[in-house]
């Protein structure tokens, strides 16, 4: 076999497993979230399907995979097609530059491998903004392609939402790349090795503590969820841009949401709370085992995230419109613009 | 004679043809004649000896055989001096016309609206007298006109304006609906500088849509996000209660008056059988009363956690409704154990209530009331220390205390705009005057307020339950009213004058005195009042249900104007709207 052979091999391999797990954390999560909301909420949650009802997805699953598929009178039949997969692609696509685990390489027919890592390229976390943007395109397209009024609403409201708050994302990820010097999020998770006070959120010469908030809080703008659902607020706009939607489409935008929550929750996780790195210097495990310890403390932080995003959801009453342009342009920005301008005078006055 | 009754006939010696005080009842009726009508009543509003600033209700009654057939019946309410007057206009059925008192009273619209739908009684310098509870394009006639059958009218199929069963429905792909359709939900268009069209959008809410609180319909008129007009299409649930209870005897109507509030059907039954209660001038015994005070302020609990509940719900807070659900579950319990319902309780009777308190019920709602203040402060941290709550609810909707009683709105929605109006409080019924509670007043008439309200009812309901409670006298639960009150099922089969009533009760009903009278109960939603007129049969004549969320949908333009879309689910919310109670 040609070097290229075995290289695209072991690629397809890794995307395979990455796709998988995705796939099947959004599986878990969607019980997860009925789970936790129920204990919340004082009720039980799913209970019928299997014991505590933990087969719940699967059935959920087969049950839009056999519904009708509608396409409503009047709407844009390619656009309509397109937008889930505009939606769910950029959203699955991000995964290629997460580091799940150590930066190690493994040595296989010779030739050099990172096993935790699809694709380590020095521009991971832009290709990673540029790519949710075009997750945006597909809200939007949904929402006008639908040829309803509240899905056009809901589509609406998504284009701001997604600007307004694209821009925080990126803004607060600045004063982490200030800090570590590249844009590629292995080496950003590397220079945070070393205990919890290496990492971004409370490093030294200036803790992205700020940057962190804003990035925690745009990203559940980002992904559309409460209190920030408005683009699909149940209440108002029925569903919002996927109103219209059924079966198997309907899935696909669905995927997308819980897809681009894991999404975020790895790149908080990396870039602000230190990847695989364990809260404390080195590692427990022996050297040929540490890997396992990095890919579970990776695992921990972002299922952190991912409960935030449920609790969140439990706790607050949705904004409004307004409410939301307003904080987002006139409470998130500047604190971000501010967080950038400090932590570059820090690294200025400290290089490392 | 009443001083303001004089005051009228010297002051209109043309325009009031008779005024009659019932001394009995309490009720002060004035008749005027209709083309007169209007002077009368912007006297009655103006002039600050009568000061009737609150517009109750307008209800309308057909008599075939008088000469002048329909009979308008004005209810109003003066605030200052506590006190109400009737006021009825007799037209012809040749040329049946009031003059309209939509410039007196805002809340007359929707009122004037459904008199004419019903009995078809025109008024002239009506702004939009449309249909509004039957479909826009009935033409059968007006349902409560009596020479309109109560049976109906035959099979859907005689109807051209239902969708026949037996037929494929028309596919309706792609058809634009004509502008004219659209005029009626559209404001005025401004005439525009720029030669650039636009135009605004026209979003149909409901009736099948989550956040309107069954099946109410309210076409928005959208500038972006921002309400230019919000016009309420009333009637997807209406029944004809008050036809149907034009066919019944008076005991028979009281389940039906549990199917109009459903959510609050104990202050329903209560309302209808305080209304038969003062038209027949029965006194009830003691124990009676408090009993049902203490139903009733459970109830209103019940209603008032719903509401929370839904509200929150509507503004995203999820858990609120659950957690509101899990009170809400004990206190119903408690229903099913004291008559064996949870929702359509059917509890009351005339002259009394069904069944006595259990010593076990309570103490179970003893247990209940101690827990209950933490749970209202439970709520209390998700809702009233969260900022984005607070966001979305202050300023929101607001109206000012002149437009609430000018539109006649009453309960929370009117005390949150600062207007201590409270029937308990004001014509104090059951055992509201003996326990100590007070009326919670609101200040800016904001959502916010509107909330603030009724979690402080919460905590004066539990405060007048467990006063009720501690007061609970020994007693007898129904009046001593042979020839009203059914005897015990135990007399009828062992004496013969039991057997006797009993037969006479259910075979052909109790006959009331011939006369008229609105009585108004406090429900959770607000005022809730019964009119009936009665002409010695056991039946009403007529009856009129004076529903609360009927008169806040009057209100919901003047509220809706100019907020966002995500404002008009808390105006839903903020109403506590009922749709069985809007549309009867």
């Amino acid at each position: 076999m040609t070097e290229v052979g075995i290289k695209l091999v072991f690629s397809l391999t890794q995307i395979a497993v990455v796709l998988g797990i995705v796939l099947l954390t959004v599986m878990i999560l969607t019980l997860a979230e009925r789970k936790v909301l129920g204990w919340m909420q004082d009720r039980m949650g799913p209970m019928e399907v299997g014991p505590y009802g933990v087969l719940q997805p699967i059935a959920d699953g087969l049950k839009l995979f056999f519904k009708e598929d509608i396409v409503p009178a009047g709407a844009n039949k390619f656009l309509f097609s397109l937008a889930p997969i505009l939606a769910l692609v950029p959203a699955l696509i991000g995964f290629a530059v997460i580091p799940f685990g150590p930066n190690k390489t493994i040595e296989l027919f010779g030739y050099q491998f990172q096993p935790f890592v699809i694709s380590d390229i020095n521009i991971g976390i832009l290709y990673i903004l540029a790519f949710t943007s075009i997750g945006a395109y597909g809200i939007i397209l949904g929402g006008w392609a639908s040829n309803s009024k509240y899905s056009l609403l809901g589509g609406l409201r998504s284009a701001a939402q997604v600007i307004s708050y694209e821009l925080n994302v990126g803004l607060a990820i600045v004063g982490v790349l200030l800090l570590a010097g590249s844009l590629s999020l292995v080496k950003i998770t590397e220079a945070q090795a070393g205990g919890f006070w290496h990492w971004y959120v409370f490093a030294f010469p200036f803790p992205q503590i700020f940057a962190f908030v804003v990035y925690v809080i745009s990203s559940v703008a980002e992904t559309n969820r409460l209190p920030f659902d408005l683009p699909e607020a149940e209440s108002e706009l029925v569903a919002g841009f996927f109103t219209e939607y059924s079966g198997m489409r309907f899935a696909f935008f669905f995927l997308a949401e819980y897809a681009n929550m894991i999404l975020v929750s790895c790149i908080a996780a990396a870039l602000f709370l230190g990847g695989w790195n364990a809260p404390y210097p080195g590692t427990l495990l022996p050297e040929s085992l540490a890997w396992v310890e990095g890919v579970m403390w990776f695992t921990v932080k972002v299922y952190f995230f991912l409960f935030l995003f449920f609790w969140l959801r439990a706790t607050l009453p949705r904004l409004r419109y307004d409410q939301l342009m307003r904080f987002g342009w006139k409470v998130m920005l500047p604190i971000a613009l501010g967080n950038i301008l400090v932590t570059s005078i820090a690294a200025y006055l400290f290089p490392r | 004679m009443h001083p303001l009754l004089d005051t009228l006939k010297t002051k209109f010696p043309e325009a009031v043809l008779a005024v009659q005080e019932d001394k009995q009842r309490g009720d002060l009726s004035v008749r005027v004649a209709a083309p007169r009508l209007l002077e009368v009543a912007r006297f009655l509003h103006d002039d600050p000896v009568a000061a009737f600033d609150h517009i109750t209700d307008i209800c309308s009654a057909d008599y075939p055989d008088d000469q002048e057939r329909f009979e308008v019946i004005y209810h109003f309410l003066s605030l200052p001096h506590g006190i109400r007057i009737r006021v009825k206009a007799r037209v012809t059925e040749e040329h049946p016309v009031v003059p309209s008192i939509t410039s007196v009273w805002k809340g007359a619209d929707f009122m004037e609206r459904e008199v004419y739908d019903l009995m078809g009684i025109k008024f002239s310098g009506h702004p939009d007298l449309r249909r509004i509870l039957m479909p826009e394009d009935y033409d059968e006639g007006h349902p409560l006109r009596k020479d309109f059958p109560a049976e109906g009218r035959g099979w859907r199929s005689r109807f051209d304006f239902l969708p026949r069963l037996d037929e494929a429905p028309v596919a309706e792909t792609g058809r634009d609906i004509p502008e004219a359709e659209k005029r009626v939900f559209r404001t005025e268009p401004q005439p525009s500088s720029s030669s650039r069209r636009t135009e605004e959008l026209l979003l149909n809410m409901g009736p099948q849509h989550p956040a309107t609180h069954g099946v109410l319909r309210v076409v928005l008129e959208l500038d972006g996000e921002r309400i230019t007009k919000a016009t309420a299409d009333l009637g997807y649930l209406h029944r004809g209660v008050e036809k149907l209870a034009e066919g019944l005897a008076y005991m028979q109507i009281i389940p039906h008056t549990d199917r109009l509030d459903y959510v609050c059907s104990m202050t329903n039954n209560y309302a209808y059988v305080r209304t038969v209660e003062k038209l027949l001038g029965l006194t009830i015994p003691e124990r009676a009363e408090y009993i049902r005070t203490i139903v009733a302020e459970m109830q209103r609990i019940i209603g008032h956690l719903f509401w929370l509940g839904t509200q929150a719900l509507d503004i995203g807070a999820m858990t609120v409704f659950f957690w509101t659900f899990r009170e809400r579950e004990v206190l119903l319990d408690l229903f099913e154990k004291l008559c064996g319902a949870r929702l359509t309780l059917n509890y009351f009777r005339i002259g009394g209530v069904d069944s006595d308190f259990t010593p076990d019920l309570v103490e179970r709602l003893r247990a209940f009331l101690k827990d209950f203040p933490a749970h209202i402060e439970e709520y209390e941290t998700l809702l009233q220390t969260n900022r984005i709550w607070v966001a979305r609810t202050k300023d929101v909707a607001v109206i000012s205390a002149e437009d609430a009683i000018n539109f006649g709105l009453t309960g929370p929605v009117l005390r949150a705009s600062g207007v201590a109006y409270d029937v308990r409080k004001l014509e104090p019924y059951g055992a509201y005057g003996k326990v100590d509670w007070e009326v919670p007043i609101g200040k800016n008439g904001d959502t916010y307020d509107r909330y603030w309200v009724r979690m402080e009812e919460l905590r004066q309901s539990s405060r007048i339950i467990a006063q009720c409670l501690d007061q609970l006298p020994e007693g007898p639960i129904v009046a001593d009213a042979p020839k009203i009150i059914p005897p015990p099922k135990a007399h009828v089969m062992r004496d013969m004058e039991s057997l006797i009533h009993h037969f006479i009760i259910f075979t052909q009903g109790f006959k009331p005195p011939k006369g008229e009278t609105y009585c108004a109960t406090e429900a959770p939603k607000g005022e809730l009042g019964f009119f009936i007129i009665s002409d010695g049969s056991p039946r009403p004549y007529r009856m009129k249900i004076r529903a609360p969320s009927f008169v806040h949908m009057g209100a919901f333009d003047h509220m809706a104007r100019g907020y966002l879309i995500s404002d008009i689910v808390t105006i839903f919310g903020t109403y506590d709207i009922v749709m069985g109670e809007c549309d009867r």
